[in-house]
């Protein structure tokens, strides 16, 4: 990319920015110079692609879905999944370069979640029996879900969805901690469900490569 | 005398007679830094499986305590360890935690080592070294004792410890259990790591000792995990469970339930009917006897572990507020995939940083450790006065150490009578001598029935 070191363009940033409105990239001043690039190009494509209606329900259903969890309400957490979804968290370790192809574990090898809907209903169970120590009390959690991008999946009325997420848990008295990471979902449009679309699929990529927190008796 | 030479009267914190112990052994950071020197400088540590490192060139980072290890497969087969520290300036050597090399280079000043770790390489040694610099004399330095075993390769810093399988002594009858069972061995399938706010000890005690946890610490992943399965059916336990406590005598110990044939806990049920096809009980029954089947939790100090679901695993110490578990999961090789994918799924959903059992066991250790800042809980001390059932030793077809109660404190009591020597013994000799007196059970120390009167 080019970038304009004129310092007169920076003199008149203000100026470029009021007049060519939301085609300017912002905090990039010296794009309002450049013709349409191929950069834009992209963009405008991948916006294309998606209705923006779609998009917006597609945001709201993940913030809905975190919501869900932070209430505590983990029963009805499972309504945004579909019968046969699949929850993969695969592991990852740090490679050579010539290696880091396999820096992530491939499906069915190691992870720290592979459940089916039925499966994470029954760690749903588990949290609802008042017993499971680890969160009970249970966690004070915050999911951060952002950098939502939607694109079209492979069947119609499917989408696949990438957001990252920030997890922050405070429990007891002192104990803290927080997670990130990438969160691959595949959803589906599905007027039957309570909130009109249903995850199938959902890949959540941990940052870590040792595990930080003490455990991870949460959903992510 | 060692810089580590301690102020503390590690024998005034520990009570094997009474069954007590002082919160201090699992806080005080010189007692931390003896460990270091009396323990893990001193034990068998397990580095790697052969699975792990299938092939010349392949190798993994691990630890002996604090120290980071490299275990390299060499090109002979064999496998070599030696500390990741350049010995320039002590940068780590290797930073990915595994893969296949024919060198490691140090990313600092570029010393390049060989698989075995012999320096082979130094930036600008013809013009700016003098010509008696010896690359020779600077290799990384050895783990000197490497053995294998059974698959899985040990290693300890102390030249003079005990062959590992005197080590194990009778441990060995209990491990093979475990990881001899099969005719084509075992392979690992999967790998955690995750870290736990707590004292390293507090994790080997478990394996070595509690069965009895899990009744109150797991109760909420067993009520949903197991139902409808007989084996998880504590109503069928009865009030005084059948089943063994073992240990032994460097500190190794292990509890199961049930008598031979009984299905066992935390084994899953595709591994239950995998091993009930006649041809394979035959194979089992053929490497380990008729009389043979243990299945519960085993240590061997001081924390390499097998649970009855396969996942086996080292815990490295971290300061004494802190531990990292390194867990793999294993499976019989030669097994269908569909009973790989079992045990592996089996493990994942149990024993890992998402497990269901592992999620509760943290929340206590926590909570432990973090009580133990208090000045006054400190010095309150635990209890181990669980007898089980009396000791008796080598009885029957169980070697060493054993109650025939599945709940029993004997084992961590034991445990920490074996740490006790080792902190205050000099030598692998004067540690072997002091094991040999201190046997549990038998004169002079007393018998475990008086405990509870302490």
């Amino acid at each position: 990319m080019t970038v304009t070191t004129d310092t007169q363009t920076t003199d008149i940033q203000t100026a470029d920015i009021q007049t060519a409105g939301t085609e300017i990239p912002f905090g990039d001043p010296g794009a309002a110079a450049r013709p349409v690039t191929a950069t834009t190009d992209r963009l405008t494509a991948l916006l294309a692609d998606i209705d923006p209606a779609v998009e917006r329900a597609l945001t709201r259903f993940l913030y809905e879905e975190v919501q869900v969890l932070d209430d505590w309400d983990w029963g009805a957490w499972l309504d945004f999944f579909a019968d046969d979804a699949m929850y993969w968290a695969p592991t990852q370790e740090d490679r050579l370069s010539r290696e880091r192809s396999q820096r992530i574990n491939d499906f069915r090898t190691s992870a720290y979640f592979e459940e089916t809907t039925v499966q994470l209903k029954q760690r749903v169970d588990r949290l609802l029996t008042n017993q499971a120590w680890g969160e009970e009390p249970p966690s004070r959690s915050r999911h951060i879900i952002a950098n939502i991008r939607v694109t079209k999946g492979l069947a119609d009325d499917e989408y696949v969805v990438k957001s990252n997420f920030y997890d922050y848990r405070s429990n007891g008295q002192r104990s803290q901690d927080s997670i990130t990471g990438e969160r691959i979902d595949r959803i589906v449009r599905d007027p039957s469900s309570p909130w009109g679309y249903l995850i199938r699929e959902r890949r959540v990529l941990f940052d870590m490569s040792t595990i930080l927190n003490k455990n991870l008796s949460l959903f992510y | 005398m060692t810089d580590t030479a301690s102020s503390i009267d590690i024998a005034s914190l520990i009570d094997i007679e009474n069954g007590r112990l002082s919160g201090k052994i699992f806080t005080d950071e010189e007692i931390y830094e003896q460990e270091l020197e009396k323990v893990w400088k001193r034990a068998w540590v397990m580095l790697a499986h052969d699975s792990m490192i299938p092939r010349k060139g392949d190798f993994l980072q691990t630890y002996i305590g604090e120290d980071p290890v490299m275990v390299v497969r060499q090109k002979d087969g064999g496998v070599k360890a030696f500390l990741n520290q350049c010995r320039h300036r002590g940068m780590r050597i290797c930073r990915v935690d595994k893969g296949t090399a024919k060198a490691f280079t140090c990313t600092f000043h570029g010393w390049a080592y060989d698989l075995a770790g012999d320096l082979i390489q130094v930036p600008r040694q013809d013009t700016a070294y003098p010509e008696t610099f010896e690359r020779g004399r600077f290799g990384a330095v050895k783990v000197p004792r490497v053995q294998y075993y059974k698959g899985f390769w040990f290693g300890t810093w102390d030249e003079d410890a005990p062959d590992f399988e005197e080590y194990l002594g009778s441990a060995k009858y209990y491990l093979d259990g475990y990881i001899d069972r099969w005719d084509g061995g075992m392979e690992q399938v999967a790998f955690h790591r995750w870290v736990l706010p707590n004292n390293w000890k507090f994790m080997a005690e478990q394996p070595t000792s509690d069965m009895q946890h899990s009744e109150i610490t797991h109760v909420s992943a067993a009520t949903v995990l197991n139902k409808g399965s007989d084996a998880a059916d504590r109503t069928k336990r009865g009030t005084n469970p059948t089943g063994r406590q073992f240990f032994s005598d460097y500190g190794h110990g292990g509890a199961w339930y049930g008598e031979k044939g009984a299905e066992v806990p935390n084994t899953g049920q595709a591994m239950q009917r995998y091993e009930a096809q006649p041809e394979i009980a035959e194979m089992i029954a053929r490497r380990l006897g008729d009389d043979r089947e243990i299945r519960g939790h085993l240590n061997i100090w001081p924390t390499f572990m097998v649970l009855g679901n396969y996942t086996i695993r080292v815990t490295h110490p971290r300061g004494p507020h802190e531990m990292e578990v390194w867990a793999w999961t294993f499976v019989p090789k030669d097994a269908p995939e569909d009973i790989k994918d079992s045990i592996r799924r089996d493990v994942l959903r149990t024993f890992t940083p998402a497990g269901m059992f592992e999620a509760d066991d943290a929340l206590n250790w926590e909570e432990m450790q973090h009580v133990l800042k208090g000045r006054v809980a400190r010095d309150t001390g635990y209890l181990y006065q669980m007898v089980g059932a009396p000791i008796q030793w080598d009885e029957g077809c169980y070697p060493g150490g054993s109650s025939a109660h599945v709940f029993s404190d004997n084992a961590a009591i034991n445990m920490y009578a074996t740490y006790l020597d080792m902190m205050t013994s000099d030598s692998w000799e004067e540690l072997m001598e002091k094991r040999a007196q201190h046997r549990m059970g038998l004169a002079p120390v007393s018998a475990a029935g008086d405990r509870a009167e302490a």
